[in-house]
């Protein structure tokens, strides 16, 4: 078979309810320090739901002014910092200058809500017509993260944004990765961003059955694969990557976290919310992945789950991995047992979070998985566990049916 | 209203929203070369400055306003327009 292009994760950038560093990112996926809190930004008084997991103060200071801010979203607050410092953490912009030449650089980026704090500022308690400022397009609309990330690197070539519901950060740095194969650019920054923690989406959600009510217990409420889980926990957050060829990784001596190797997509064609049963859109997902990666599922040493804790889900999931790799064969995690569910940003932090995962050959725990649903046949990873160097798979489902899955393979068993 | 309390108002609507000193604003202030605004600018700060005086100002001759003299003398033949005279 031909050589084909492989392609180097070399930079990383978070902001994430559990920091903006990948440190701290990190430790507190290792201790299972959930970091879902009663919302304090808002009043919940009145709300069936009255918990998250955000990010507080996003420290934007250092990457945009004051009135750069004032033009953007949150969400674009979020998208700009972390993508800033992926490329900062790829080591690109060494002298100023960033490498290569702009038209072939490239900007992904996966959102489900855009600037819905923009919209609801617009519109709720504004009349019939809501009160829209001349601001107001250009903070909304989907194609603003990438747009101010273009400006901000002098980005030139191929500018996207992909937008899946919840798998939105899985499918952009999956179509980053195709921009690199395909020739189209040298350097991609992907990755997602979502912000829109707010009473109307809260209750939004919670009208079709997908929040944990746990109000008692924000910490305890998102517990995938639990017998006692009851929905997901809503996040915020924004990652971003650094894809290039590997070729031009190791030419410039860079850090290499992982090589990007597989992405599949496919779509369940079943319904709005509900996976379909058994998971085979899931099933079908991974397998295209590892296919386009050209393992085998017995080379996959872990996965890091779509987990979002919900009861659909989780069931759905768990019988695609148990399916594909054998019951129980595979150490299986789930983030958002942490950080909650941040949406169109989860399936891009995860990919951080498993090219982390690659680097350090430890995978971090699911937290409060007291009781496994014995319907999840599936080897949950209940304390950090080292793992065999091989591949891991980060999985997004989203409402619609769609589905995401790349597989990081490590670097230095490529050589 | 005086220009003077015009171009109080307005000063403090372009250290909202342009994230600028106030005490660095005066009327011979060049919007463009001094505040570095473009018409994005312009046109927000002339919605803030609709809601603040209760006027309609045009927004065509908002975004190619030169100084802060010419904002206050926009917002000033706008409110002789559009305001009722007050009695005394």
């Amino acid at each position: 078979m031909a050589d084909r292009v492989q392609v180097a994760v070399t930079g990383l950038g978070v902001r994430t309810p559990a920091g903006h560093r990948l440190d701290d990112l990190w430790e507190t996926l290792a201790g299972g320090r959930s970091t879902a809190r009663t919302i304090t930004s808002f009043p919940v008084d009145d709300l069936p739901v009255t918990f998250a997991c955000q990010v507080g103060d996003v420290g934007w200071e250092e990457h945009v002014t004051a009135r750069q801010a004032r033009r953007m979203d949150r969400t674009t607050v979020l998208a700009v910092c972390a993508a800033a410092e992926a490329l900062a953490d790829a080591g690109v912009e060494a002298g100023g200058h960033l490498q290569p030449p702009p038209e072939r650089r490239a900007v992904v980026a996966g959102t489900g809500w855009a600037g819905n704090a923009t919209y609801e500022q617009a519109m709720l308690g504004q009349g019939d017509r809501g009160a829209p400022t001349p601001l107001t397009v250009l903070k909304i609309m989907h194609n603003a993260v990438p747009a101010w990330i273009s400006m901000r690197h002098q980005i030139m070539g191929p500018s996207l944004t992909v937008s899946t519901a919840c798998a939105s950060g899985g499918h952009a740095i999956g179509e980053g990765l195709r921009l690199i194969r395909e020739g189209s650019a040298d350097l991609v920054v992907a990755g997602g961003a979502e912000a829109c923690v707010s009473p109307t989406v809260l209750l939004a959600f919670h009208r079709c059955r997908a929040l944990s009510t746990r109000v008692a217990d924000p910490e305890g409420a998102s517990r995938p694969f639990d017998a006692d889980r009851d929905g997901f926990v809503m996040g915020e957050g924004a990652a971003f990557v650094v894809l290039e060829r590997l070729e031009d990784a190791v030419r410039r001596d860079a850090r290499v976290y992982a090589v990007l190797a597989g992405y599949g997509r496919t779509s369940d064609a079943y319904h709005l919310t509900m996976p379909a049963p058994g998971g085979g859109g899931a099933e079908r997902c991974m397998r295209q992945a590892l296919a386009d990666a050209r393992l085998s599922p017995a080379e996959v040493v872990h996965v890091n789950a779509h987990g979002t804790s919900t009861r659909l889900n989780d069931l759905a999931e768990a019988q695609a991995i148990s399916r594909l790799f054998g019951p129980g064969k595979v150490p299986v995690t789930a983030s958002k047992s942490v950080i909650g569910h941040s949406l169109g940003a989860a399936g891009a932090i995860e990919a951080v979070i498993s090219a982390l995962t690659v680097r350090a050959g430890a995978a971090p725990p699911i937290a409060n998985l007291d009781t496994l649903d014995p319907e999840c046949d599936v080897d949950v990873v209940r304390a950090p566990r080292a793992l065999e160097p091989g591949a891991v798979v980060s999985n997004s489902f989203a409402f619609g049916g769609h589905n995401a899955s790349l597989v990081l393979t490590p670097y230095a068993t490529r050589n | 209203m005086s220009d003077k309390e015009i171009f109080e108002e307005l000063r403090s609507i372009y250290a909202h929203l342009l994230a600028v000193d106030p005490a660095t604003l005066t009327m011979d202030t060049d919007l463009r070369r001094d505040l570095e605004v473009d018409s994005l600018d312009l046109a927000e700060v002339a919605r803030a400055a609709e809601e603040r005086f209760g006027c309609s100002l045009d927004f065509d001759l908002a975004i190619r306003l030169r100084t802060v003299a010419d904002a206050v003398a926009l917002v000033r033949a706008a409110a002789d327009r559009d305001l009722p005279v007050r009695a005394g």
